[in-house]
């Protein structure tokens, strides 16, 4: 098993897509740096780079790069192998199949938890240091709280779009409508429907929710009209990783039930 | 004599070329598309097309006619509805765009069919041409069609000419609308396809272009010029000038209409360098 | 080990695979031979557990093959598909399979270089495979099936872009395979080079099983099978004369236009040794010869009739 992880990520490291990713997580480090640079600028408007960090992390990484990450990688768990018609080499090995699936999850969960840490621990620091080093300690919490949150939802999503790139021909445009359409929808609902997204079990673990959920008038009202049952963080942890382990399985399920026509060359 | 039992002849009359070869890549990739997805997404636009219809016959046989809708303008079937109509496809058209475009050019770069296509009488424009046609007819089913059906729909159901006098000008408002939104992200689309290496990849970088800037726009609120990266910020503000309605950012709309032009030309200057027959491999 | 197939069928929606085939594979070469389509390539499918029978079922000395990864230890296969991870080296590209086949790292490397040398892809194996040749990205294929030493191989038109001293080798080891005890299958639509390989035959056409047995009974079928020979020559009355002067010749076409005849005979051996005899003896000049159904889709064409 040990090797099969390290082979898929080996594989990861040298795909264009990872590539890909990691440039694209650059660009909140980017836009950290941007704004560290015009910071005088933005504390003229009352604006501080510190106030900025909870809803940099939470729109740009949570709602951003997270998703499309996880859509990017996990939709190609099982459909690269099939693409690039190397699953005969992996198949016809002495493998349990859910072991090759459990190996290209772990691989893909480390390298989208690693390309995220290194992404928002650089934009952590530069918008935390405009308060010189004591700023940085001082919010160190909020960093790894947001870290974790990053890595159970990978640990969610990554099986979720596995197993539509198991099953379905357009994996990626199912991936974005129900990122961008289902979740971004039905969380902006007031009331329970929020309970049936993945990104509101993640919401509750989020640091510093109810100062980015303030900023939002809109949604705040609506909280109040209708308030979405309250959940615990414990909770929460729970939910996801049940939703996690059932994705993993159903994932795993497939590759024992579904069979791959390979195009022939 | 039958034409296989003919030998070699000379041809005298004039060599000429299809004058219409975009037309042709244009209605084979039309043709191509016409599937159950596609199908699926149109029938939700066209399902969309009857609750707002449904609501217009509502508005205007009731609420209108009861004296309600004279005092609450929100009801009522002015240009800010058909306006709303279009961004409230948005999701809807990114989809079809996607499924139409995302592979277009990425599959003709894969599968090596560039070459093809430019060993015959092909050139860049009638390819670049043909393509967008495709992108802007499935465009056009999701935002123009369905919404001059609506305005159709709403003066045909008006008792005088009132309303049309009043609103005679929102069907070129729509057209232009729609097809502003279609340009901008169909010549971005092209040249995402032309550069990326396949269909997922076109797809996560469009969905990353189009909504990177917007969550950037929402982070950074407080300075309005933020939003003249988001294009769908960027589309809103020209629509508002096209529909006659209030500004909803506090960017200057002449801004708007520059940015959307440069997005425009830097697509297209991607594309003329990424469509070529030949790929040289280093 | 031995190889069951019992009542296998696989359809894909109306498209049939293979149709009800029934045979047993014993240790040494067996050779599929089929045209293009013919459905080799899905029973290789079926044999190696990539594909789940419709209907019937394979085992490997008694066991069932679908969803049963422990008896994919005791088999090597080498598909037809070129497709690699391209960024490898061949010797990683090896040692990584062996090492999926749950060997150590000392043992697999051990076994890869091994199957590197067998090969010949020694000079090469540190190169990436994206850097191959057709011939190498082949020979390192077939390495990467016989590193383990499987009890069972299955090869799917293995000496596909090979050289002809890439081919001779590789046959050989094939050959040497089957005679030390392994269950080798092969699969090639060319007949001429299963015949060298082996004696054993299954002849598949349209997913089903035309002929079954030793290749020397088929060539026999082949031998029976009438066959056409076209000559252009400068006398064709007189050639033709003489050629129905023997009962092998069943008849005789000709064109006075084009100066031609063709003949159907039963026994093309016979007939291509006496043909330059009579040509000499009667001062007939024969300017082309050739035979428009001498191949495999026209002896399919007459079995499946």
């Amino acid at each position: 098993m040990g090797f099969l992880v390290g082979f898929f990520l080996k594989n990861g490291i040298h795909s264009r897509r990872t590539i890909w990713m990691a440039i694209l997580s650059l660009i909140p480090v980017g836009c950290s740096l941007i704004l560290w640079l015009v910071r005088t600028l933005l504390e003229r408007e009352g604006v501080s780079l510190v106030s900025l960090y909870p809803q940099m992390s939470f729109f740009l990484f949570l709602h951003f790069l997270l998703p499309l990450m996880s859509v990017f990688i996990g939709a190609a768990v099982i459909a690269d192998e099939v693409e690039e018609r190397t699953l005969p080499y992996l198949i016809t090995r002495p493998l349990p199949r859910r072991n090759i699936v459990l190996a290209k999850l772990m691989s893909g969960t480390m390298t989208v938890a690693f390309i995220l840490f290194v992404s928002l621990a650089l934009t952590y620091t530069l918008m935390m240091l405009s308060q010189g080093v004591s700023g940085w300690t001082s919010n160190l919490t909020i960093l790894l709280q947001s870290m974790g949150v990053l890595i159970l939802g990978t640990m969610v999503y990554l099986p979720l779009f596995g197993l539509l790139g198991g099953i379905l021909n357009r994996p990626v445009l199912a991936g974005l409508l129900f990122i961008f359409g289902w979740e971004s929808t039905v969380g902006m609902f007031p009331g329970n429907a929020k309970l049936f997204t993945v990104v509101h079990y993640l919401h509750v673990l989020f640091p510093r929710m109810q100062q980015i959920r303030l900023r939002n008038a809109q949604s705040a009202l609506l909280d109040m009209v209708l308030p979405a049952k309250q959940i615990a963080p414990v909770t929460a942890i729970l939910i996801l990783i049940i939703m996690s382990a059932i994705f993993v399985g159903l994932l795993s399920a497939l590759l024992y039930v579904k069979e791959y026509r390979l195009e022939q060359s | 004599m039958p034409i296989y039992e003919e030998t070699y002849r000379s041809w005298h009359g004039q060599l000429v070329t299809a004058p219409r070869t975009w037309w042709v890549i244009a209605k084979t990739g039309v043709r191509l598309l016409w599937k159950k997805w596609m199908i699926i997404l149109l029938m939700a636009a066209f399902g969309s097309l009857i609750g707002h219809g449904i609501y217009i016959y509502f508005v205007t046989r009731g609420l209108e006619q009861t004296g309600v809708g004279q005092m609450m303008s929100e009801f009522r079937i002015n240009p800010g509805f058909f306006e709303g109509f279009i961004q409230r496809h948005w999701l809807l058209l990114i989809i079809v765009l996607l499924l139409a475009g995302a592979g277009i050019i990425a599959n003709d770069r894969k599968f090596k069919a560039l070459t093809i296509y430019f060993s015959k009488p092909v050139g860049f424009w009638d390819y670049t041409l043909g393509k967008f046609c495709v992108l802007c007819f499935y465009g056009c089913l999701v935002t123009l069609l369905p919404a001059l059906l609506l305005f159709l729909f709403r003066v045909l159901l008006a008792t005088d000419a009132s309303y049309l006098k009043q609103y005679y000008w929102i069907p070129f408002s729509i057209t232009g609308y729609s097809l502003l939104i279609i340009l901008t992200l169909g010549s971005v689309l092209l040249a995402i396809s032309a550069s990326a290496r396949g269909t997922r990849s076109a797809a996560i970088l469009f969905f990353g272009l189009l909504y990177f800037p917007d969550l950037l726009r929402q982070i950074l609120s407080r300075i309005p010029e933020v939003g003249l990266i988001a294009l769908n910020a960027d589309l809103q503000q020209a629509g508002s000038l096209l529909f006659e309605l209030e500004r909803p950012f506090r960017f200057s709309v002449v801004w708007a209409f520059v940015a959307l032009l440069v997005v425009v030309i830097l697509s297209f200057l991607l594309l003329r360098a990424k469509v070529k027959p030949t790929e040289v491999v280093r | 080990m031995k190889i069951d197939v019992l009542n296998l069928s696989k359809w894909y929606g109306q498209v049939i695979g293979v149709n009800n085939l029934n045979f047993i594979i014993e240790p040494g070469v067996t050779g599929f031979l089929g045209p293009n389509g013919a459905g080799k390539t899905t029973l290789l499918r079926l044999l190696t557990g990539q594909l789940r029978p419709s209907k019937g079922q394979v085992a490997i000395d008694g066991e069932i093959v679908w969803n049963n990864h422990e008896i994919l230890r005791k088999v090597g296969y080498c598909p037809e598909m070129d497709a690699f991870w391209s960024y490898l080296t061949g010797w990683e590209f090896v040692c990584s399979t062996m090492r999926m086949h749950g060997f150590t790292n000392a043992e697999a490397e051990e076994r890869s270089q091994k199957a590197i040398e067998t090969m010949d892809m020694a000079e090469a194996q540190h190169k990436r495979i994206g850097g191959y040749s057709k011939g190498m990205r082949q020979r390192i294929k077939m390495a990467q099936a016989i590193a383990h030493d499987p009890d069972i191989l299955f090869l799917d038109e293995p000496l596909n872009g090979m050289d002809p001293l890439g081919r001779h080798t590789t046959m050989q080891l094939i050959k040497q395979l089957g005679q030390d005890g392994k269950t080798v299958v092969v699969s090639s639509h060319v007949l001429h080079e299963v015949e060298q390989m082996t004696d054993t035959i299954l002849l598949i056409n349209h997913g089903r099983l035309l002929a079954e047995g030793n290749i020397y009974e088929i060539r026999r079928l082949i031998d029976t099978h009438p066959l056409q020979v076209t000559i252009r020559c400068d006398n064709v009355n007189v050639l033709t004369a003489k050629l129905l002067e023997f009962d092998d010749v069943m008849s005789v076409q000709f064109d006075r236009e084009r100066n031609q005849l063709t003949v159907e005979t039963n026994r093309p051996d016979d007939f291509h040794l006496r043909l330059p005899k009579i040509a000499l003896d009667n001062g007939i000049r024969i300017h082309s010869l050739w035979s428009p159904d001498e191949n495999l889709e026209a002896v399919f064409d007459y079995l499946v009739r």
